[in-house]
């Protein structure tokens, strides 16, 4: 249909080489003919219907063993044979179809898994329905008094309950006594200790009752009790993918290809993970460099503001080193590779990384405080029930031991928590934030400290004129306005950094002179500035704008760019990095809410130091490489300080992971978005402070709920203690409480009425 | 009352069957995409089968 670009028919061409295919695929078990099989999940853009789905499905389905798109999360899960259909034509297929696949990182493919969603379903499900038909038995046999009824139809409904609770302990149990487990292997008690060791003691103890033909039995709560830790559990489980499906994607991208230049001066282009040092590749503006390397010929700027947070661009001259991870701004540039890209300063980062997550100090969380108290108290009491009752009565102390068990079973303890953070990371999606995982709303309330980095956080990687000083009057050229319609005029067709925020300051000037000069022999001189002659009232005259030195005479300040007339300086242009909108506001709350403030910023000195001034912060760091950006983290760390970190570079991808919590942007880099537990999709600084309050208010909805739990224990223990606590009241105890504490968590739910943006229109959670 | 001998059984046994038809329609997918299954009323015949059908007549 629509004949491919060949740039994209080049990354296609490289989705078959081996070394590629193993990034993004995942090798199965061969067929019985011995053919290799893999496995293959896609992004593919442009798929918003169920229609699209069987055109994909349709243009695949003979080429290859099974595919299945799914239009909720635009994802295509393919299997195929590499040696009869090369994963380049199953990608031309589709876009021939007009969508964009790109193919998802094979630590990701895990993520999209449909078997675990399948199980976590299946086990909430069983255990809901026979919960449900256990009630249908339960209350015939608690009102069997009144009606009538005869014991052998008494015993019969208890051996039905026994019976429906069997499938609910082998088939969706099994996670609780598998955590417990693993919890007392590390010799630590966290919340499902508690829960499998309830569980445990109420279904031996109610079978026990069955065999011998007396006693309480307790299936009614067993079931109940984990029914509703399931759904629980699946709720936050699918929350938490939802927040997750939308992350896999921001990275799913084509092999990256370059060109690279043989000894005979012919082209070959190749991936990015095959270039060796030695290695001479050519780069186009606006290219991301491959690997570390040299400037071999040409003259060019690099924005490195992601790399280090140094926000002026660098001018790249024969010679100079590039890092890997810049992007090249103006000019082509040739290059020789004197690193291969796996042993770059972005792999370097990478690692640094990788130890930073391993160390991070993870907040406590409140819930697994909890558990550990609880269940020393829950054991001391049952023990001491079981004493006191030797000698008011032996025969009792069993039952009345297990009934303080049964009915601190901590079902709405359990459920306090995870229904609460959910909750609130339903309202954070409505205030355009993505929470990663629950608990980081736990550690945002936490948070004593904020820690910014500047460039691309506080203030944007791109210069905006700050002012003009006008230097000389004795031209036709009076007005600061008209001066910069000139200087825009002269930079119409510069790609340099300072002519497009010239170009801007023009546009956005109302009252810039919209008049047109007339300029002839029109020249840039790479790193200097432009020339031209501009005739004004008949008379040619040469002007200049650019670097003090080469414009006008430098005996003055080295600072700003001049338009020069004839070699008279008219008018100095003063530039600045912007400073992003809402952040003064942004920290001017962060501040009166009292915590501490700090800039970390790898940019130079005089700049930070401004924009520290400006927002009134009175702790910054400049000039820090990630190394002292992680070292002054762990500082203040081991000083006390819960620390949250807010952060978009790939520079600041360390200090993301080892902060407490760590907040990104939607449109940072990718490596900074991975290590972020919340991420900013507005690119509004602001919603950090509206963030900041919500999270407050969960943790004290947690701790709201956790006190209800344990006083809906502390009222039903003593009556248990007492042995006068009938299976019934504990059922509709436990139902009620775990009631009250799934409402309480609602409150954080947005309400209609509140602000909606864009993405109120999708529900952020919906039971499939 | 006699009859709740085979009633109550047999609900279990009814319950046991329903535990077996849901293990089978999730473990078979039918709950992986639902939003796809409510549309497909809307979409044509599958392409494939159209080409078939244009073929023989």
């Amino acid at each position: 249909m629509n004949a491919l670009e060949p740039r994209t028919a080049a990354a296609l061409a490289l989705l078959n080489d081996p070394a590629e295919l193993a990034e993004i695929t995942r090798t199965l078990a061969p067929r019985a003919d011995g053919a290799r099989r893999l496995e293959a999940v896609l992004t593919v853009d442009g798929v918003h219907c169920a229609a699209c789905v069987v055109n994909i499905e349709a243009a695949l389905r003979d080429a290859v063993e099974s595919v299945s798109v799914n239009a909720a999360t635009r994802r295509a899960r393919l299997v195929f044979l590499p040696d009869s259909q090369p994963l380049s034509s199953l990608f031309e297929r589709i876009e021939r179809l007009g969508y964009r696949p790109r193919p998802v990182s094979r630590d990701a493919i895990g993520m999209a898994e449909q078997a675990g969603r399948r199980v976590a379903l299946w086990r909430m499900l069983v255990a809901a329905l026979c919960m449900m038909q256990i009630m249908m038995y339960a209350v015939p046999r608690y009102t069997a008094a009144a009606l009538e009824m005869p014991p052998d139809i008494v015993r019969l409904l208890t051996w039905a309950e026994w019976t429906l609770s069997l499938p609910v302990l082998v088939f969706a149990a099994g996670p609780f006594f598998r955590n417990a487990w693993k919890d007392l292997r590390q010799r630590r008690i966290g919340m499902d200790v508690p829960v499998a060791l309830g569980i445990a003691v109420t279904f031996l103890s109610s079978s026990a009752a069955i065999a011998r033909g007396d006693g309480e039995v307790w299936f009614d709560s067993l079931t109940m009790f984990i029914a509703f830790l399931l759904i629980g559990r699946w709720l936050e489980s699918v929350a938490r993918e939802r927040a997750l499906s939308g992350l896999g994607d921001l990275t799913a991208r084509l092999p990256q290809t370059v060109e690279r230049i043989e000894s005979d001066g012919s082209t070959t282009t190749l991936g990015v993970r095959r270039l060796v040092p030695g290695d001479r590749i050519r780069l186009a503006a606006g290219q991301t460099v491959p690997a570390d390397g040299r400037v071999e010929s040409g003259r060019s700027h690099a924005n490195e503001s992601l790399l280090t947070g140094e926000s002026h661009p660098i001018a790249k001259q024969v010679g100079d080193a590039l890092a890997s991870g810049s992007v090249l701004i103006d000019a082509p540039l040739l290059m020789v590779v004197e690193r291969a890209p796996r042993d770059s300063r972005m792999q370097e980062i990478a690692d640094l990384i990788a130890s930073a997550s391993a160390r991070k100090p993870r907040l406590a969380q409140l819930a697994d405080q909890w558990a550990g108290p609880f269940l020393v108290a829950i054991l001391l009491l049952a023990a001491a029930a079981w004493l006191g009752w030797q000698f008011i009565d032996p025969h009792r102390a069993l039952a009345v031991a297990t009934a303080v068990l049964v009915v601190s079973c901590p079902c709405a303890l359990s459920l306090a928590t995870p229904t609460a953070l959910l909750a609130a990371s339903g309202h954070l999606a409505r205030l355009g934030l993505l929470a990663r995982s629950p608990q980081a709303i736990e550690s945002l309330a936490q948070a004593d400290t904020f820690v910014f980095d500047k460039t691309g956080t506080l203030s944007f990687d791109r210069l905006a004129l700050a002012s003009v000083q006008m230097q000389s009057h004795d031209t036709p050229i009076t007005s600061a306005s008209q001066a910069l319609g000139l200087a825009a005029a002269l930079d119409a067709d510069s790609l340099h950094p300072v002519a497009a925020a010239l170009r801007r300051a023009c546009e956005a000037d109302p009252q810039a002179s919209r008049e047109v000069f007339a300029l002839t022999d029109l020249s840039e001189q790479a790193g200097q500035g432009m020339s031209a002659t501009l005739t004004l009232a008949g008379r040619p005259r040469s002007v200049r704008l650019g670097r003090p030195g080469f414009s006008g005479p430098s005996d003055q300040s080295d600072e700003g760019i001049i338009l020069s007339i004839d070699g008279v300086s008219l008018a100095r242009f003063m530039l600045d990095e912007s400073i992003r909108p809402d952040a003064e506001p942004t920290l001017q709350a962060l501040h009166a809410a009292g915590l501490r403030l700090e800039i970390l910023s790898g940019d130079e000195h005089p700049r930070v130091a401004a924009l520290a001034a400006r927002l009134a912060v009175d702790r910054f760091q400049s000039r820090a490489s990630p190394q002292d950006k992680l070292a002054r983290l762990i500082d203040l760390q081991q000083s006390g300080h819960r620390v949250a970190m807010v952060g978009d570079g790939i520079n600041d991808a360390p200090v993301l992971a080892q902060a407490q919590v760590s907040i990104s942007f939607a449109t940072a880099a990718p490596l900074a978005q991975h290590q972020a537990d919340l991420l900013i999709l507005g690119d509004r600084l602001h919603s950090l402070t509206e963030a900041r309050r919500l999270s407050i208010r969960a943790l004290q909805v947690v701790r709201q709920n956790l006190f209800f739990s344990v006083a809906y224990n502390l009222l039903s223990i003593p009556l248990a203690l007492a042995g006068a606590l009938p299976p019934w009241l504990a059922g509709v105890g436990m139902a009620a409480s775990s009631l009250v504490v799934v409402l309480n968590a609602m409150r954080l739910a947005p309400s209609s009425t509140a602000a909606s943006t864009p993405l109120a229109a999708r529900p952020a959670i919906s039971i499939f | 009352m006699e009859i709740l001998y085979l009633l109550v059984p047999l609900s279990v046994l009814i319950v046991m069957a329903v535990i077996g038809v849901l293990a089978w329609s999730i473990f078979g997918g039918q709950f992986d995409d639902l939003e796809r299954q409510g549309e497909r009323i809307l979409q044509d015949e599958n392409p494939i089968d159209l080409d078939s059908q244009n073929n023989r007549n």
